[in-house]
């Protein structure tokens, strides 16, 4: 389906009121304008409202691969395909690296990395065959390289969706039939919304023109033909703005319809539902893309605000939370905890535990907060997705090391804490490959009081049983080196025990959950599976050291396995592509499971190999 | 064991906190925009002028006090003209308390004169109902935002804009439901 309105797009491109006007305005200069108050300018996308830096970073991470390319913001490159599509279509924004891939779109292979939208449009239309052969076959099962080649016409359909949103207040460059150069005698400033005053008229015309002289063109008048081609340009207009719905800036207050919704331009003006206040911000809309096609900066800022005072006076958007997304987006809060967290690692080994304390603490303060940020952006509950529980996890980890530290000024589980969500914290960007995109959740997760018992107490769960397997590694490596025990049995039995209560209590909630949303307690669900396979190994593991078949060496080495049990059953089933948990799939997670479980498997057979060797020198050598 | 149970608790009455106990007790609303954002916004009917059937000026805040329909059609509309009886019924079920204004985007004057000769509406003459040519669309379109005809919008006695019937695809007790409410 998006195949074929991205056809449609090409198709129609030449109706572009800015490819029609291009010659009328200067080239801009992006850098020239402030983008600090558009950028806050609220849009529905993907289910909430946000800044539109936000919508612009998110969507042209979609089209060109970074969120600020060619070194200017997004925000930048927002309003310039809003404002003058002519000159975005001739950027060279799109990074097309891959030999093979160009060689496909009939590209030079040894050519530039960089293209524009007027340079890959042949090449798109060339391989629409090939893509449209694609688009039928499930995500799951493109490969890598035909993947990259369906990103690109994504990412093209996109910015022509953008690119169009505003086509109908731009200035067209259209030669009136004289009859109509009366009502319009500034000919150049000509937007569609006034063309489509002539409609009703103009189709009269036709139908006339038609009836007597047949649908040859060449058997018209000029005039004739000026008619006719006018009505084909506000058709062609009109046809290509009814598919147009991603740029949803428009709210609409009625009250036969519930609560307020939100369309986008063309929408409002095409299905109805348009009112006073709308044409009002479209106004306003129109004066920012005539003074940023002006390059006229005073203008430009006297638009927005205008912009943004209807909008605070309207309570579109709460401006608190808008700065907070911007702070959140900016600051990259995750990377600095995680940095932070490794330099208490250092610290820690070098014997520097003050310093290691410190560190401790600065990361999970900037992690945790930018946890209860996370909660006030999206008005909801911390772990509702895969990469939000990576993050609830890792936190887990370091505050049960410095409980430990600061309850009873025991060092041992700093180590371990911080490595753990050191790592689980460089793993997270890998989850999303296109980016913090703030999502919402889909609604069977959007479900309230257990999403929050339920998925929490499970992530909780988690983090515990990563703390007990980065213990039991610890462990292990100091009894390799021979060096000094710090941590004891009876601490990784305590802390095993507590993953196996927050587990446990965790799936017995989610089957609750489950109950509540599906109508069941128990599906032998993949996700429901692999919870229960981290209760039924924890229990095995101290059901073995109980009995005397787990000790010493062995039952760390069961415990260090819980990190690939917990894997298993946190990302492992994602891969199954089976089962209701399927809001949470992942794809391309395959491999790196695999090289992880490998890895882990290795070290741990090394860690028991040198271990055995250790004890097998010291017997000899008694 | 005592010490995880507590923690326990405590975690599970923050799950409790972040999102309001009552939710336990109702079920999930429909995934909807609403970015705590109030419901919607009630919008004063801006106030335009027009010049009725009988060549007199009138202005919208002339009907305060009373609920208004206001109609954009035109004469080569086939919805418009399916719908039309539907209002004029309204408008004659409660004359005291309705006023019907129909705002018509015909692309002359004329064009609707002689749409109104050749039918035979019912009520077309009653009081409270007014009609009127928008030329070049000044109103509907560039005022009302309204392109697609035929759309209705109905106005409570305080001059606030409440709802909009979009296309005729409705019925003499839909309209009269909305009423009702006002």
């Amino acid at each position: 389906m998006r195949f074929f309105l991205f056809l449609m797009f090409l198709f129609f491109y030449a109706a572009l009121p800015a490819h029609a006007g291009e010659a009328n305005i200067k080239n801009i200069e992006l850098e020239a304008f402030d983008y600090q108050k558009f950028s806050q300018i609220p849009i529905a996308h993907e289910g909430r409202i946000r800044p539109l830096d936000s919508f612009a970073q998110s969507q042209f991470r979609l089209i060109t691969g970074s969120h600020n390319p060619g070194g200017k913001p997004a925000i930048a490159w927002l309003a310039l395909a809003l404002f003058d599509p002519g000159q975005i279509a001739q950027e060279k924004i799109f990074l097309i690296k891959d030999k093979r891939i160009k060689h496909q779109m009939g590209l030079p292979e040894d050519g530039p990395d960089y293209y524009s939208l007027q340079d890959i449009k042949a090449p798109l239309e060339k391989g629409r065959k090939s893509a449209a052969a694609l688009f039928e076959i499930p995500a799951a099962k493109l490969t890598a390289e035909q993947k990259k080649f369906l990103d690109i016409y994504n990412g093209a359909e996109i910015l022509m969706q953008i690119m169009r949103s505003f086509s109908m207040l731009l200035p067209l460059d259209v030669d009136l039939p004289d009859i109509y150069k009366q009502k319009f005698p500034d000919n150049a400033d000509i937007d569609f919304r006034e063309l489509y005053n002539l409609d009703a008229d103009l189709n009269a015309r036709i139908q006339s023109i038609v009836t007597a002289k047949g649908d040859d063109p060449k058997n018209y008048s000029a005039q004739e033909q000026k008619i006719a081609y006018l009505g084909f340009q506000i058709n062609v207009l009109r046809e290509a703005g009814a598919k147009n719905s991603i740029f949803k800036i428009m709210p609409l207050d009625w009250q036969n319809t519930g609560m307020r919704q939100w369309d986008a331009p063309w929408q409002i003006l095409l299905q109805g539902g348009g009112s006073p206040r709308n044409a009002q911000y479209l106004n306003q809309w129109q004066k920012m893309a005539l003074s940023f096609r002006a390059g006229d900066m005073q203008g430009w800022d006297l638009a927005i605000s205008g912009f943004q005072d209807m909008a605070l006076e309207d309570h579109l958007y709460a401006p608190w939370r808008f700065s907070l997304e911007r702070l959140y987006l900016t600051f990259q809060p995750y990377l600095i905890a995680s940095l932070l967290y490794l330099g208490a690692c250092g610290a820690f080994i070098i014997r520097w535990n003050k310093a290691s304390l410190a560190l401790t603490i600065s990361g999970a303060a900037i992690h945790s907060s930018a946890i209860i940020a996370r909660i006030l952006i999206l008005d909801r509950p911390p772990v509702g997705t895969l990469y939000e529980s990576v993050l609830f996890v890792a936190l887990i980890c370091v505050v049960g090391g410095l409980i430990m530290k600061i309850r009873r000024g025991d060092n041992t589980l700093m180590l371990p804490g911080n490595l753990g969500a050191a790592l689980l914290l460089m793993l997270a960007p890998l989850i999303l490959p296109q980016g913090e995109s703030l999502e919402i959740l889909s609604a069977v997760l959007n479900t309230s009081f257990w999403l929050s018992t339920h998925v929490i107490i499970i992530t909780a769960g988690y983090g515990f049983s990563i703390l007990t397997a980065m213990a039991a590694h610890y462990m292990l490596w100091q009894q390799a080196r021979c060096a000094e025990q710090k941590i004891s049995y009876a601490l990784l039995s305590s802390l095993s025990m507590l993953a196996l209560l927050f587990t446990c209590v965790g799936t017995v909630l989610g089957g609750i959950w489950a109950d509540q949303s599906w109508g069941r307690f128990w599906g032998w669900d993949p996700k429901e599976n692999g919870a229960l396979l981290i209760v039924l190994w924890l229990i095995w593991v101290q059901h073995g050291r109980m009995s005397g078949l787990l000790q010493g060496p062995l039952y760390a080495a069961s415990l260090s396995c819980l990190n690939v049990i917990v894997a298993l059953a946190w990302f492992g089933v994602n891969l199954l592509n089976v089962g209701l948990h399927s809001y949470g799939f992942t794809s391309g997670l395959a491999t790196g499971l695999g090289i992880f479980c490998a890895a882990e498997i290795s070290i741990l057979l090394t860690l028991l190999f040198l271990i055995k060797r250790g004890a097998g020198d010291k017997t000899h050598a008694a | 064991m005592l010490r995880n149970l507590i923690i326990l608790v405590i975690i599970s009455l923050a799950g409790w906190g972040l999102t309001g106990a009552d939710a336990l007790f109702t079920p999930a609303p429909p995934a909807r925009i609403t970015d705590n954002t109030p419901s919607v916004t009630l919008n004063a009917l801006p106030d335009f002028a027009f010049t009725d059937q009988n060549g007199t000026t009138r202005r919208a805040s002339d009907f305060k006090g009373r609920i208004i329909i206001l109609n954009f059609w035109a004469s080569w509309c086939a919805p418009c003209v399916k719908e039309f009886p539907l209002l004029l019924q309204a408008a004659a079920d409660v004359p005291d308390e309705i006023i019907l204004i129909a705002l018509s985007s015909d692309t002359n004057e004329a064009a609707m004169n002689e749409f109104f000769k050749r039918q035979n509406f019912k009520n077309i003459d009653a009081k409270n109902v007014f009609i009127a040519f928008d030329e070049n669309g000044k109103i509907t379109r560039e005022q009302f935002q309204t392109y697609r005809l035929p759309e209705t919008i109905i106005i409570d006695k305080d001059g606030n804009m409440r709802d909009k019937l979009v296309g005729a695809n409705w019925t003499a007790d839909d309209l009269a439901g909305l009423i009702n409410r006002y």
